[in-house]
C-alpha cells in the first residue's frame, strides 16, 4: 500500500455530516473486535480510523467499506461514542465523489446497488424489487449473470406469491422526489449536504 | 379501543407478506386497532448513504404518522431503525429547520415486539388457547435492537422475545448469537460473506436443540428463511430448520388460523410446529 499523506483529508472527513466525532477517538479497538465482517475480510475499524486521523486518503480504497452490514456495533459500544458506522457512510459518500471525478475505481456493486435502490424510492415512492433487480443488473455489468446467482431464492419467493409483479406506486410520489431533489439521491451528489454542516 | 398507526414497510407487500398477516392478525384478537399511514413511502432501507436524506425521507413518515395522533406500530427492523433514528435526530430544533419538516414528535415510534412483549404480555397470557409446546430459538438480529439510544431492549443480549415466547409456554434457551448479524444488508452485492454468517446461526439453532428459530425482521427472516436452501447446498449440511416470526407463533397460540398467520408462506415448511402447538 502506498501511504499518501494527504494533511487536508481529516477535516475534510470530519466536516461530513456524521463523522463530526472521529478525533474522540482512544484507538482502543472495541470496535474491531465487535465488528462482524472483520471475521471474514482484512477490515479493520480502528485502522479505518486512525488511517482518517493520519490522513491517509488510501483508507477510501478499503474493500470493507462497501462490506459494512450497518449492524451497529461498533456505533453501540464505542466507548468514546466516535459512531464509526456513521463514518463509513461519511467515507463512502467521499468514496463515490473520488469515483465520480475518475480518481478512485470502485471495485464493490454496492455504490451501484444503493443508487439502483434509491432511483426505485424516487421513481415510485416504494421499492420495486424487479425493477431494482433489471436496474441493477445493467448497472453493475452483471446482466444475466445477476439472475442467474439469485435464481433459488428467486424462485422460492415467487412459488409462494412473494414477488410483486408491478410497481406499488404512491399517490403523492411528487413529495418523495421533491425530497430527493433537496436531499439528492445518489451516494456522491449528497456530499454537497454533508459538507455544509459544521 | 386501543389504536396504533401502523407502518407496514415495503416488504409487507412482498417477502414478509405473512409478518403483515401475522401482525395484523394478532393485535386484531387482541381488539386493537392499527390504522395504516395513509400514503407513506419507503425508509430507504440501509441504501441511503446521506443522513439529511434518510432523515427527511422518513420525517415524511412520521407527519403522516403524527396526523393520526397515534402512536407508531412498526414491524421491519431495518424500519424501525431509520424511523426510530430520525425521530431521535429530530429531538434537535435546527434540524428539523434543516430538513424542512413540521414534525413535533408528538407520537412515539415503536417496533412491534416491544409493543407485544412490554405492553400485551398479559393480555396475550390471558387470551392464550393453546400452549407453545416447542423448543424456539429467540433471534433479534441488529436493528431490532441497536443502537440502544432509541431502543427497548438490551442491545447486546435482548430478553423481550424470550419472555413473551416463554410466556406462552416455550422452550427457550438461551442462545449467545441472539443478536449477532445475518449479513442480510450485503446479501445482493457480497453473497459469500452473508451466507457464511447466517449459516452460523443457523448452526447453533440446531445446536441447541432448536425446533425453529423465532424471528422480528423481514431481511433476518429472508436470509434465514429463503436463502437457507441456498446455505445448505453451499454446505453441503440440511438444516430444515423452519424460521417463523414471532407474531405467527403468538397468533398460534391465540388460536388464530395457521392460514390467516401466513403460516404457508414461509420457505421451510411450517407443518411440524403447526401440529405441536395445535395438537
Ligand atoms: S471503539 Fe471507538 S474509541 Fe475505540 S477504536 Fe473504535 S472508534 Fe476508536
Ligand atoms: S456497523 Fe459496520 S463497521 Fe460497525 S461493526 Fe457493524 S459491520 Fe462493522
Amino acid at each position: 500500500m502506498t501511504m499518501r499523506v494527504d494533511p487536508e483529508f481529516r477535516g475534510k472527513v470530519v466536516g461530513e455530516l456524521g463523522a463530526e466525532r472521529l478525533l474522540r477517538c482512544v484507538q482502543c479497538s472495541t470496535c474491531t473486535v465487535s465488528c462482524p465482517i472483520s471475521e471474514f475480510v482484512d477490515w479493520n475499524p480502528r485502522l479505518v480510523v486512525e488511517k482518517c486521523l493520519l490522513g491517509l486518503r488510501d483508507v477510501l480504497d478499503e474493500e470493507g467499506l462497501w462490506l459494512c452490514t450497518s449492524c451497529q456495533n461498533c456505533y453501540e459500544r464505542c466507548p468514546q461514542d466516535v459512531r464509526f458506522s456513521e463514518i463509513v457512510l461519511a467515507l463512502r459518500r467521499l468514496a463515490a465523489e473520488e469515483a465520480k471525478a475518475g480518481r478512485l475505481k470502485l471495485e464493490s456493486t454496492k455504490p451501484a446497488f444503493d443508487e439502483c435502490f434509491l432511483e426505485m424510492v424516487a421513481k415510485y415512492g416504494r421499492q420495486y424489487e424487479a425493477g431494482l433487480l433489471r436496474t441493477f443488473a445493467k448497472r453493475s455489468g452483471l446482466g444475466f449473470k445477476l439472475f442467474l446467482s439469485y435464481k433459488g431464492i428467486g424462485m422460492r419467493l415467487f412459488k409462494k406469491g412473494k414477488v410483486a409483479l408491478r410497481p406499488d406506486k404512491i399517490k403523492r410520489v411528487k413529495e418523495v422526489r421533491e425530497v430527493f431533489k433537496r436531499f439528492s439521491g445518489s451516494p456522491s451528489s449528497s456530499v454537497e449536504t454533508g459538507g455544509e454542516h459544521k | 379501543m386501543k389504536k396504533f398507526s401502523y407502518y407496514p414497510g415495503c416488504t409487507s407487500h412482498t417477502s414478509s407478506k405473512e409478518y403483515d398477516m401475522s401482525v395484523r392478525a394478532v393485535f386484531s384478537v387482541l381488539g386493537v386497532e392499527l390504522v395504516e399511514i395513509e400514503d407513506w413511502n419507503c425508509c430507504g432501507a440501509l441504501e441511503v448513504e446521506s443522513p439529511l436524506l434518510a432523515y427527511a425521507l422518513n420525517a415524511r413518515n412520521l407527519v403522516l404518522a403524527e396526523k393520526t395522533g397515534l402512536d407508531l406500530v412498526v414491524p421491519c427492523s431495518a424500519c424501525f431503525y431509520n424511523l426510530g433514528r430520525t425521530d431521535y435526530a429530530l429531538r434537535d430544533e435546527e434540524l428539523r429547520r434543516r430538513i424542512g419538516t413540521s414534525y413535533a414528535r408528538r407520537i412515539k415510534v415503536r417496533h412491534v415486539l416491544d409493543v407485544l412483549a412490554n405492553d400485551f404480555l398479559e393480555e396475550i397470557k390471558t387470551r392464550a388457547k393453546k400452549k407453545l409446546d416447542v423448543r424456539v430459538v429467540p433471534y433479534y438480529g441488529c436493528l431490532t435492537v441497536r443502537p440502544s439510544d432509541f431502543g427497548f431492549d438490551d442491545p447486546d443480549y435482548p430478553e423481550s422475545m424470550d419472555r413473551l415466547l416463554s410466556a406462552l409456554g416455550a422452550d427457550v434457551p438461551e442462545f449467545s448469537l441472539k443478536a449477532r448479524c445475518c449479513g442480510g444488508p450485503i446479501l445482493m452485492t457480497a453473497e459469500e460473506i452473508p451466507l457464511k454468517m447466517t449459516a452460523q446461526i443457523l448452526e447453533e439453532a440446531k445446536k441447541a436443540g432448536a425446533d425453529a428459530i423465532s424471528v422480528a425482521c423481514p431481511l433476518c427472516h429472508l436470509m434465514l428463511d429463503a436463502k437457507q436452501p441456498d446455505i445448505e447446498a453451499a454446505l453441503g449440511k440440511e438444516f430444515k430448520m423452519p424460521v417463523l416470526y414471532f407474531t405467527q407463533l403468538v397468533g398460534l397460540t391465540l388460536g388464530i388460523k395457521p392460514k390467516k398467520l401466513g403460516l404457508h408462506k414461509n420457505i421451510i415448511s411450517t407443518r411440524e410446529i403447526i401440529r405441536k402447538v395445535l395438537r
